[in-house]
């Protein structure tokens, strides 16, 4: 099992190689997606009663970039788009006890892919590829 | 120090709150375990995050699930995860007993705060918690009065 992300540069926006079992979405799921999104953005970076702070609008605003990238290039659903409780949102691209990749978005925008083995961190780095994909 | 007088067995059950709505933390018709986010410091979490103590035979004062959520005070309210706290201890995560009026099994684990929570540890413990030490999740409960 391949992502898009596996052997991504530093630079480099997901190719258009790779991936053989990820889930392929209807446009349903993806609007789902995105509408939560679009809900997140209402509440932008206020703060719940527990101090849990919803997604900052630059975490909302690349994470959108990055899902439409996923959608047009690949049509890879994520498992999960998780709102972090910092400001930050969490592209949960599969997670699973064996592995798990995850593109974090923190609540400045700034981007990184997570790649664990077995829980432990075995892959980091930061991801600026969508601010130069024109379809973004 | 309550520390010193009731440490913490390695067969007590914990509870951690998961808020229900609008974050994606968990959604039991999609996936049986929680997300790594369910375990991830918000700002308030300068000393580490918090679990709770089970209820037991043995700590009758401590809290159910059901009373841990209503602690919660999102009105959406919350799933709550159950970890065993010897299988803490051996994937390297220290707890520390904080009690609290209102909680008296409340505890926190330290190194996972806010401060760290980026770090390459403290993303491998919070991957560990919800893939490997999540025993279970359980149902969701209101906020507000247990």
């Amino acid at each position: 099992m391949r992502s898009p992300y596996r052997d991504a540069s530093m630079d480099e926006s997901p190719s258009a190689a790779s991936t053989s079992a990820m889930p392929i979405a209807s446009d349903e799921s993806w609007d789902k997606l995105l509408d939560n999104l679009a809900d997140w953005g209402r509440i932008a970076a206020s703060v719940d009663e527990d101090g849990f702070q919803f997604p900052t609008r630059e975490a909302i605003k690349k994470s959108f970039q990055w899902l439409k990238v996923l959608k047009n290039r690949e049509n890879l659903l994520p498992q999960r788009v998780v709102a972090a409780g910092d400001g930050g949102i969490a592209i949960e691209l599969l997670t699973g006890p064996e592995w798990s990749e995850i593109l974090d978005v923190d609540d400045s925008g700034q981007v990184e892919y997570l790649l664990f083995e077995n829980c432990q961190l075995v892959r980091r780095h930061a991801l600026h590829g969508p601010k130069d994909d024109p379809r973004c | 120090m309550a520390e010193h007088v009731d440490p913490i067995g390695d067969d007590e059950l914990l509870y951690r709150r998961i808020l229900a709505k609008d974050t994606n933390s968990f959604d039991p018709t999609r996936d049986t375990r929680p997300s790594a986010k369910a375990f991830h410091p918000n700002s308030r979490d300068v000393t580490g995050i918090s679990l709770s103590r089970a209820r037991s035979e043995a700590h009758p004062e401590f809290l159910t699930a059901e009373q841990v959520a209503a602690r919660g005070r999102n009105p959406a309210g919350y799933y709550v995860a159950v970890l065993r706290a010897g299988d803490l201890r051996a994937a390297g995560i220290r707890l520390e007993v904080r009690p609290e009026p209102e909680d008296l099994g409340h505890i926190e684990l330290p190194d996972v705060n806010y401060a760290h929570r980026k770090d390459d540890q403290v993303q491998a413990w919070k991957e560990t918690l919800a893939n490997r030490l999540t025993i279970q999740v359980l149902e969701r409960f209101p906020a507000g009065s247990p």
